[in-house]
Parts: structure tokens; sequence; C-alpha cells
């Protein structure tokens, strides 16, 4: 198995231009691998969302031929030129959503966007809450995710919430959220850039401890001794709180009997979560505990194989888009680099067009008249996609530029990037813009263009899922049926 | 098709609004009105119930079966005749007038074989079908409510159009139908707290406010109260509870200082490499060559720590012995002990530390190795036993921390007590915890949540945490408990078999509270639950009144009014800086801060719900006093000023109002529009299909000619469009003397002169905002009806839907027969039916 450089507190401070405390950064260590043992890296699942589509005569190539590095690229995929042969471009995928909405008038169309991405499910009002399905991520984040601190990690651009209700009664969720931990649970993605660095990085070691051990091990020399007591005590190795949290769930369960059967479910979904909080403890102690338990031995860096943590800058205040994605970006990579999360996403751009001149909401853009070149709508949209597309670029070179065992970070990734929409303009979510970047492990044939998808957006999804090791349902959503015949 | 399904309001309402609203068509009793004996059941009889029964459809069977128990015991005989009365009363109108009507205007379209728009209404309209059957299409009949209120249908092309009088008569038939819906307060859910509500209820759960207030929400996600509220608690939101939780705790709660006696005979110790544990009565260790006592202790905070050990020894060979104290395995200390086994003595040393958990041994340093002796002990009562070698008893060893800091004021307040003097620690946690965990979860507490309470501080207790971390582990586990992070019920007797039941005292305390402050109750409420009088009449109107003068009523500005009229957005709005560069962060607090105190002006006897629509007065500081043109008004604060401009007043006409519905650079009248028939007429306009440009993409060489009112006039030539447009655009047009921050002008932003003439459906014309505001006060019904419906589902936490749209009619009615005030309405929610009931499916 092979073992990772331990970061070092230093490298990654240097770059943030600010103090920011990450006692766990010193101590950072490695999650091994899944059990089998294989001597592969592990497989990392990136989702990155735009909203509204492209507009399709200056995004899709004029046939398979041509999307090449040395070829004329359709102006919107220009930025794409240089990891062009990292991606494979995948045209006419059916999502089932297309105006299957409640409401006839294309109403699924912008919901279903960022909804029905990673769902194939479609957007219900359930009486202003949230009722569609698990997405593709948070299938990958239960099964991926019991290696690693963080079963996955959603960042978004704009600090857009999920509660709430749009005038016409859907839930504010579909159009903010793109991944779904249950039919009924919309995931909040994390905004802030510090306080994904933080959650990354996090460190219990503020928490009293438990009489027994700690992050900091049993260092006595008569060790033996020390660890013989807490084996006794039966709870080795955990601090006071998660001992804590533990009770409070256990005093939760019972308050099952008191509640009716809607409180049932939303207290299940409170033990869920803090279920996960006192695991992802247990997970940061069990790190520390192995890092500290690996320098004590005088582990030295292994480098080489394995690039030097990635620095994150973080933005000053009023940043633009493109420099707040980059940083998201790099958290991501940081993430995937360190193994403390296998499964990301990046979604919910906000108003963006900020650096462009653009001040209004940018879904407006999206309705232009693609046969005038002179309408400003359609510049202006052709613009944002532009930008969309330099932060996918931005995203793959950088997994691209890290050494991970016997290739880059990326030959160890799937990056799905993609829109939920065809075409704003249209309200059709069909033939959406899908390009998957990363060679998963050597299981995804990338350098390509297949004009004519084979398999829907469940079928994409589920051949992904599995791609990344994850045990695959027999339907995924509402028209996976089949490992998409389209990667490989 | 497309159009009658999408395309709301051409506004016949507008004219029909003139016509005088008919008395409600039934005699049912008011579920509003609080009667004597506890809360009331609601209107209806048996009849209606059994009728509801067989009307309610499948999936509401259940619940309809195990509520009727309840209204069926508890319903008294002389409403039975009015509600059957009532279903007769909509029968004959049903048969002599609707049916007809709607055979003629609809029926064309909307029937079996046609069914335009998916609309059929052949089964409401076949002259077999019995009234049971046609009550039992209460979703069809919204539809049917919703397109005539608007007036959208019949569509305009069509000859056939009914009258006004026949609409009305229509919406008066719809209005009695309703009625006989069962009585339901909506199915209740226990509500998580949202992010304001949780940094109230932190802040008043520790007593602090001002400037000791913390904000600890702050890393939560935004969110908004009421409908479509995300109740779910994700492992991200889990973990910044906990987060949330500490950084409280570390700022209030200081650690005690630390002062541990450990006695080594009862530790256990590493003898010869032999495992030893220590004896229970405290029987001290007698030390020899390899002998380590082993311990872990809690040093909570960094600092200078004493160390005292109480030891005696036998030495030999002259030389003295030595003791080594050690935490994780190096040395921090070392003594000499001289004192003889039978006397002695106290050894100090002190040392600097980090704070944390440590291991901790105490090493006999220079044995020799000749003198290796299994050890000897001796009793604490008895005489030494001999030692054959050198040896040393350690009797006790104490740690005393760094001197701690003073307890903050809220310590002192929670600590009731401290362990001491006559009460031990236990019980001194109890004291403090019990109300601590009443009041976070707002009820009194089980006898399980308390013992799971206490047994968290136990936990840190045994762990050997000093007393006030002992506290505030178990006051952690309080904060990310969720009775404490969602509202839950308390359970009252002899409820368990049934679904709807009056909420009790703790539990209206609660909502009363949240919807208000936006926080938990205060001592008064809880108070008045303890002595289960809040729900009488009088007591509730009285506590209702305190609350809407107490300052913490703000909240129901900020959390509902600011959102409800898009005012926290402000803050955030995209605005062209070039061409408004006064639009600075002061001026968008003043514009936010007028709206704030607008809305609790309304609160005054001497104002009106409807200052809403027009007004004659205005809150201004020095900064927005120049938006309205007004130089004499000074300084940062609020000050209400009466306006003598007619073409200001009310939020219409608000800076604030008009700057968030504008675009970054221009005016937008058709946003403008939306926010009037959306916000105050609970008109909201269909979304725009798809393929229609937005307005500026018309900005071509061929359009640079027209003004944004020609060019806006260009969406009605598509008749997708002009249904909503007819009604929207006039309205926004009527504003366009205000720019897109709000000041006067004359001319607009393509510099030609603003024309603020409009027409309305019905011949409503109108040529300045001061007139157009005139046309609205006409639909100021409309207006109570639709905020009376926001203030609603902002008090329940959820959308509207059924029975809440009988209770919706009463409030709004009641509202206007008394005189349109704000807080009669604030009054009317808080006894309405659905707030003192709850609805729980088991």
């Amino acid at each position: 198995m092979p073992r990772f450089p331990m970061l070092s507190r230093r490298t990654c401070l240097k770059g943030l231009g600010v103090s920011l405390a990450l006692p766990l950064l010193e101590t950072m260590s490695w999650a091994a691998n899944p059990p089998s043992g294989s001597a592969q890296q592990p497989t990392r699942l990136l989702f990155v969302h735009w909203k509204n589509g492209a507009v399709a005569s200056r995004f899709w190539p004029k046939d398979e031929k041509s999307y090449h590095p040395a070829m004329a690229l359709p102006p919107t995929l220009e930025p794409l030129r240089a990891v062009l042969s990292e991606t494979l471009l995948i045209g006419q995928i059916k999502n089932p959503c297309q105006n299957l909405g409640e409401d006839k008038n294309g109403a699924a169309g912008h919901k279903a966007d960022s909804a029905c991405w990673l769902t194939c499910a479609h957007v219900k009002k359930a009486n202003g809450g949230v009722d569609i399905g698990i997405s593709a991520d948070q299938v990958a984040a239960e099964q991926l995710g019991q290696y690693t601190v963080l079963p996955s990690l959603e960042l978004g651009l704009a600090g857009h919430g999920i509660s709430g209700i749009e005038e016409h009664g859907y839930s504010k969720a579909y159009h903010t959220a793109i991944s779904y931990r249950s039919a009924t649970q919309a995931i909040q993605a994390e905004s802030n850039p510090r306080a994904a660095l933080e959650r990354l990085f996090s460190s219990r070691r503020s928490a009293p401890q438990k009489r027994g051990a700690g992050p900091t091990g049993p260092k006595v020399e008569t060790g033996k001794f020390a660890s013989a007591a807490a084996a006794a005590d039966g709870n080795a190795e955990s601090s006071l709180d998660k001992v804590m949290v533990d009770k409070v769930l256990e005093h939760a369960k019972s308050l099952r009997s008191h509640v009716s059967t809607a409180d049932k479910r939303t207290l299940d979904e409170y033990l869920d979560g803090l279920q996960s909080l006192e695991k992802r403890i247990v997970a940061i102690e069990r790190q520390q505990a192995q890092a500290e338990a690996e320098r004590s031995q005088g582990g030295k860096k292994k480098v080489g194989v394995f690039s030097d943590p990635i620095i994150v800058t973080m933005p000053m205040d009023g940043a633009v888009f493109s420099e707040r994605f980059r940083v998201m970006a790099d958290l991501m990579i940081l993430g995937f680099q360190s193994d403390v999360t296998r499964v990301g996403s990046i979604s919910n751009f906000g108003d963006c067009g900020g650096e462009l001149g653009i001040k209004e909401d940018v879904h407006q853009f999206s309705h232009n008249d693609p046969n005038r070149a002179d309408d400003p709508m359609l510049i202006g949209c052709l613009k944002l996609e532009l930008l969309y597309m330099q932060q996918v670029a931005y995203v793959i070179q950088r997994a691209k530029d890290i050494k991970d065992g016997s290739g880059s970070l990326l030959d160890h990734s799937i990056f799905l990037c993609g829109s939920g929409m065809g075409e704003g303009r249209h309200h059709n979510n069909d033939d959406c813009p899908t390009i998957v970047a990363g060679r998963g492990n050597g299981t995804i044939r990338t350098g390509r263009y297949l004009s004519q998808a084979k398999g829907t957006q469940g079928d994409l999804l589920m051949g992904i899922l599995a791609r990344a090791g994850c045990t695959v349902p027999k339907q995924f959503g509402l028209n996976g049926t089949k490992l998409s015949p389209d990667l490989s | 098709m497309f159009m009658c399904v999408t395309c709301l309001i051409d506004g016949r309402a507008w004219a029909a609004s003139t016509v005088a609203v008919a008395p409600s068509a039934t005699s049912l009793q008011r579920p509003s009105a609080l009667p004597a004996d506890r809360y009331p059941s609601p209107t209806g009889s048996d009849d209606v119930v059994c009728r509801a029964l067989v009307h309610g459809g499948m999936s509401l069977l259940l619940s309809f079966l195990m509520s009727s128990a309840l209204w069926c015991s508890e319903r008294s005989s002389p409403s039975s005749r009015d509600g059957s009365n009532a279903i007769n009363a909509v029968n004959a109108t049903y048969v002599s007038t609707i049916r007809p009507m709607l055979s003629k205007y609809c029926g064309e379209c909307h029937n079996a074989e046609k069914h335009k728009g998916d609309i059929n209404l052949s089964p409401l309209l076949s002259s077999a079908a019995t009234i049971d059957q046609v009550l039992n299409h209460s979703a069809l009949w919204q539809k049917v409510g919703s397109e005539i209120a608007s007036g959208e249908m019949p569509p305009e092309k069509s000859k056939e159009q009914p009258s006004d009088s026949e609409r009305q008569a229509l919406m008066v038939w719809l209005k009695g139908l309703r009625r006989l819906q069962t009585p339901d307060p909506g199915i209740t859910v226990m509500r998580r707290l949202a992010r304001s509500e949780y940094t109230n209820t932190i802040n008043d759960l520790f007593g602090v406010s001002g400037l000791a207030a913390v904000n600890a929400g702050a890393d939560l996600a935004p969110d908004s109260i009421g409908a479509g509220f995300d109740n779910s608690l994700s492992p991200l939101l889990a973990e910044k509870y906990l987060l949330a939780a500490d950084a409280v705790l570390d700022r209030f709660i200081v650690s005690d200082q630390m002062n541990l006696q450990l006695i080594p005979g009862q530790l256990p110790a590493l003898i010869a490499g032999v495992e030893d544990k220590g004896k229970p009565d405290g029987t001290s260790r007698l030390f020899s060559t390899s002998a380590d006592i082993i311990t872990q202790a809690n040093f909570p905070a960094e600092g200078t720590y004493t160390f005292r050990l109480k030891a005696g020894a036998e030495t030999a060979g002259g030389e003295p012995i030595r003791l080594a104290i050690r935490l994780d395995g190096m040395v921090v200390g070392e003594v000499t002990v001289k004192a003889v086994l039978a006397k002695s003595a106290t050894y100090t040393f002190k040392t600097k530390l980090d704070p944390g958990r440590k291991a901790l041994s105490v090493l006999y340093v220079n044995p020799k190795a000749v003198e290796t002796v299994a050890a000897a002990t001796k009793t604490t009562a008895g005489k030494p036993a001999t030692p054959k070698n050198r040896s040393v008893v350690v009797d006790s060893i104490e740690i005393l921390g760094p001197p701690a800091k003073a307890p903050s004021e809220v310590q002192r307040r929670l600590f009731t007590a401290v362990p001491g003097k006559g009460i031990g620690p236990s019980d001194a946690a109890r004291s403090i915890l019990e109300p601590f965990a009443t009041r976070a979860y707002r009820r009194p507490l089980r006898a399980d949540e308390l013992a799971f309470v206490l047994s968290i501080f136990a936990l840190g207790d045994a762990q050997d945490l000093t007393f006030s971390d002992s506290i505030k582990l178990a006051l952690k586990a309080i904060l990310i408990s969720p009775q404490f992070l969602y509202r839950t019920s308390e359970e009252l007797p002899g409820e368990k078999d049934k679904a709807v039941t009056p909420i009790g005292d703790y539990e209206l305390a609660t909502r009363l509270s949240y919807f208000l402050w936006g926080t938990m109750p205060d001592q008064e409420l809880f108070r008045c639950a303890q002595e289960r009088t809040l729900h009488q009449p009088e007591v509730l109107s009285a506590q209702t009144k305190r609350m809407l003068s107490d300052p913490r009523i703000r909240h129901l500005a900020t959390a509902f009014a600011m959102p409800w009229l898009g005012l926290d957005k402000l803050a955030d709005l995209q605005i062209d800086e070039k061409r408004y560069p006064m639009m600075t962060k002061e001026l968008r607090q003043a514009m936010y801060d007028e709206g704030i105190a607008f809305f609790l002006g309304l609160l005054d006897q001497e104002n009106l719900i409807t200052d809403v629509i027009d007004s004659d007065y205005a809150y201004v500081n020095a900064l927005t006093a120049k938006i309205y043109g007004m130089t004499e008004v000074k300084g940062p604060k609020m000050q209400k000023v009466t306006l003598s401009d007619k073409n200001r007043g009310g939020v219409i006409t608000m800076p604030g109002v008009l700057a968030v519905t504008s675009m970054p650079s221009r005016t937008s009248p058709v946003k403008r529009g939306k926010f009037i028939l959306a916000q105050l007429l609970d008109e909201t306009p269909a979304p725009p299909p798809a393929d229609v440009p937005e307005l500026s993409d018309q900005n071509t060489a061929k359009n640079a000619a027209l003004t944004l009112r020609q060019r806006t006039e260009l969406h009605r030539e598509n008749p997708a469009c002009a249904s909503c447009h007819r009604v929207m655009d006039p309205l926004g047009f009527g504003l366009e003397n205000f720019d897109a921050i709000g000041r006067w002008r004359d001319r607009d932003d393509f510099g030609l002169s603003v024309d603020a003439m409009g027409e309305l459906p019905g011949k409503q014309r109108f040529s300045s905002p001061s007139e157009m505001q005139h046309i609205l006060m006409s639909r100021k019904d409309a207006f109570v009806r639709t905020i009376t419906k926001r203030m609603m589902t902002f008090a329940m936490g959820r959308q509207m839907s059924g029975y809440d749209e009988v209770v919706i009619d009463d409030l709004s009615d009641a509202v206007i027969a008394n005189g349109y005030h704000l807080d009669e309405l604030v009054q009317r929610i808080v006894t309405s039916y659905p707030f003192l009931h709850r609805h729980t499916i088991k």
C-alpha cells in the first residue's frame, strides 16, 4: 500500500497569506485504501455543474473527428484545448426530466437543471419541501466515504441557501443544490473557502480527551500499561466529545417513541447527521493518532511519486468569480490529494458575470437569439459560457499536474462537468453539455467526442459510479438501467 | 391551449373589485374565536365531518378516521343543523346558478373531449352529479377559483364573457364551498430553529444581549422562515452546530482551577514490570526500584502547575532518594525525599504546561541495582512495613493548576450552586442543569431527559474534568440535542389517541415567542405556561399585546416583512456604481431601516395596514431624505415625516422597494408590476414560457428609437405574453417617475420624458403614481387577505392549503371589519384555530 507524504504545516500555510489555525495539518496522514488491497490509487469523483446549458451552435463540434487539439474547436470549447485529450465529450444524452414537472409549461426547465442533473428524477412541489431522489455523488459518498475523513465535500460559489420556497411553489433547494442525500434532503454547498478549509483539515484537539488515550497517543515508556487500561475501559482512543455525541445519539433515539410519524423522519435525518459527525470525530482522531505514530517512528517524507501538497491562496474580499472558483477547485484538489475525501462537487456559480461587466442575473442571458450575432443577450451568454469552460479547464489541468503514484491525480479521477439543461432558451433538459475528464484508473477512454450517446444520463451516472468502485443499484433515477456504454 | 394554462391575470379582478363583497354565505361558527371551553371545536358538524370523510379522498382517509372520533364526540347538536343547512345552500346555488354558468362559459372547451389545458369540468357539469361528487373535486375547484379570481378565464377572444356580478357570485359560492371542509390545523412538524432563531435563542439562553451578545449562528447557511424551510440536519450542519456550541461555551464558561488529589495507592502501577492494580481503600504504595505509578490527568489550561508530593523514604548508602514526575514520558519535575517513612513530608515543584490530557507517572530515579526488591506496603492506619532496602512511600500527589480566570458573569449567573460544603458535585450539577435544560428545551423535562443530561455531567466528572468543564460538557450535549435544535412538543395527558389536539401551554408559549420574537419564550411567558393559563383568551391577548410593544417585535419586521417586501436583498443588490454612485452601503442600510421602521409603525393604532398601499407619511433619515427630495432631515436616525408629495407613500414608492425591483442600471416596469401583483395582491404571474427573449434583448438598432414603454409593449404583441403583461406593465409604468434607486425624475433612463399613464382592465386610467395608488386602494381588501396569508404562512412555517383558506378568509374579514389594524391581525393569528392546535400523524 502506497504511503503518502505527510503534509507539513508550513507548506500549506505559506500560501495562505493569513494566519489560519490548521492544527491537524501538521499531523496529516492518509487514509487506507479500500480493503481490496489493490495497489492502484483510489478513484476520485468530482462533479462540476454550471447552469443554463450552452448555446448549441457555439458548443458542439461539427463532427467527432474535429474534436482534436490540432483542429479548430467551437468557440466555447476553446479553453479545453490544452486538456482535450484528457476529456470525453458526449452529445445527445437523454435526461428524463424534460418538461415533465408538475407544471406543463416546461417548468422542469431551469429547476430541473441543478436538481435533476445527478438525480435523474423529477422535481416535485411537495408543499414547498424537497421530493426528488438520491444523487449519484451521494451514492458514491455513502460507499467511498467510509475510507475518508470526509465522505464528500460539496462546494458552491454562491451562498444561496436551500431553505425557502420559490414563487411558483417549488423548493429553493432545486435551484441551488445538485446533491441530495436522500429523496427529501438537499445538501447545502459550502461557499466560504475558509470554512471549507477548516472542514477539510479540522482538528478535535480542543476537546477534552477521554482517559485512556488521545490523539497524542500513549507516549509513556510503559505504554503497554496505558493501552491495557484504555482497552479495559472499552473505549480506546476517543475524545469525550465522541462519547458525549454517542450518548446524545442514544438518547435521541429514545425520543422517537415520543414524536409523530412525520417527525420520526426528521429525527432520523438528525440521527443520520449526528452519526456522520461521530464517525468523523473518530476518523479525524484515528488519522491524528496514525500520523503521530508514524512521526514518532521517525517517518520521513517519501517524496518523488507524490507531489507536495498544493498551495491554496485564500481569496480577498471582493475577489471575482474566477478567483473564487480557483480557490474552491484548489481546495477540492487538496482534499483529493490528501485523501481527506474522494467525492466532491462544485456548483452554484450564482451571478458570476461581474468580471465580464455583467451585473444582471445570468439566467436571462440564456434566453437569447443565437441566430443574431449582435444580440446582446447572446454575446453575454457566450462570454459567460467561455468563463465556465475556463474554470472547467483549470480544475482538469490542476489535477493533471499532480503526481499521484504511478500517474497523475487526473488519471485516478473521473470528473463530470456539465449542465442539466441543453439550451436555456428552450427550457429543455436533454442534449445537455457533458464533459467527462480523467481516466478513472484506466476505465475511461478519453480524447473523444461521442456525438450520439448510446446511454442516458442515468446510465452515464451508473457507469461513472461503477468505475469508481461503487456497487450500483439495478436502476438509478428514472432512466438509469445499465452501465453506460459510452465511457470506455 | 398553452395560453389557457399558463397565462394569468388579464385583470378583470380589477373591475370586479369595486363590487361590494357579499357577506359570507354560511352562518357557520368562526373557528378563530375562542369560546370559553379550552380551545373550540371549530366549524361544522357531524354531518359535515361525515361528508368530509367521504370527500377527503383515500389518502386522507386514515387521518380523517382518527380525527372524526374527536370531532364527533365534541360536536354539539345545534351547529349540526347549521352544517347541513350550509351544504343545502351550497347545493341550491350550485344547481340554480353556478352549474349553468360554468356550462355556458367554460363547458365548450373544458369538456371530456377537448379538455383544453388538461382541464375537464364535465364531472362538475353533469346534471346527474350529486353534490357529494361536486364537492369531491376540491383541487379542480381551487383551480377554477384562481382562474376566475385572476380573471384569466374565459380567454379574451371568447365571445361569451360572464358579467362582473356572475364572477362575483361564483367567488362567493366558492368561499361557501371552502367552508364545508373539515377543520384541520395542518400537519404539525417539529421545526428546526432557523439561523436567526438559533442565534437569538442562544443569547437568551445565556442571558446576554447588546454588546455581550454572540452571533452563534454566523456560520450556518442562510435560510428563511416560512414555507419550504429546510428542516433537515445534514452532516455539515451537525458539525457546525457542534462547533458553534464549542465557541459559545468557550466564551461563557471558564474552567475552574485544577485541584487534583491523587492517592497513589489507588492508582495502577507497574512494579518490576508487573501490572499492579491500585487498591480502592487507598492503601499507599511503597516504591522500589522499577516501580512506576501510572495515571492520566486532564490539564484544563495553559499555565504554571504546582505539584505537591507527600512522601517519606527509607534510604541506604547515604544518597537521598529522588522521585521524578513525568507527563507523556517527559520529566517535568524532580523532588528529593529526605523525610523518613514514618514522618512523610511535602515536596513541591512548579512547571509550565500546555493544556490537554496527559499520562502521568511517578518514577523512582536512583535505585541501586543490588537493592532491587519487590515493593512492600504500609497501611494508612498501621505502621510501615520495614523495608529491606531503599524505599519510598508516596502518600499523595496534589496538582494545583494556574489560578483560573474569573468566571464570566454568565457563568456566575448559570452556576447557581458549586460543590462544596453541604452540596456534592452531582447535586450542584443538577441544580444548574435542570433549569438550563428546561429553558433550552422550552418545556418541562421528562425524567429520562433529566437523567440523560445528568449522565453527561457524570461522564465528565468520572474523567476528572473540573466541575465547570463537566458542566460545560453537559451544556454542549444539550446544545446539540434535538430537543434544543428543534421545537418539540410536550406530551399532554390523554392526547395519545387523538390526531388533532389543542397544543399545550408550553408549546403555545414557544409558538408565540418564535412567531413574534424569533426566540425562546421569556420568563413571563414561561410563567404563564407553567401556570397553564396562557391559552386563556384574556391572558393570551394580554401577552400578545405585551410582546407587540417589546423591542424584540423587530423580529417580525426582519424575518417576515423584509423578505416579503424583498428588502432583505438590498445588501447584496447588484447595482451599476457608475450610474448610481450614491448607492453606498450606508444608503442601502438606510433603505432597509426605512422598511423596518415603516412596518413597525403599522403596529401603532394611528396607522393602518393599508398604509402599505399608500400613506401620507414616511420614515427617513438624512440619506434617504435626499432620495425623497427633502433637505431638512438630518442624522442617521429614522424619523417619521409627513409627506406633502402625493406621489409618495406606502411601500410601493419606498426607495428600497423601487431599487430591488429594478435592474442594475435601469428601472424595470415589469419587475415593479410583478411586485405589486405578487406581493400585495397575491396574484403571482406564471413564469414566462421558454423561447421568449428578455426585454433588453430587443435593444437593437431597429428598436433603438423606441422608448422603454414602446419596447415593453412589443412584449404584448405576443399573445403568450399579453395576458400577464397587460396588467403587470401598466402598474410598473405607473412608477416610471422613480429611477432605479427611487428618486423622482421627469426623464427616463434613455433621456426621454416619462410617461406614467396607464390603463388597467376595466378602463381604470391613471396618469401619476398617486392616481395608480388610488386605484390600488380600491383593492385594499384583497391586499388584507394577501398579508393575512403571508403572515399566517410565516407563523405556521408551512404553506397554506385546504382549510387554511377558510381561516384566512375569516381573519382578513375580521381585520377589515375592525378597521385595518396590524395588531388586530397578529391577535387574530395567535388565536386562530391552526395556531392553537396540532395535527399529529401517529
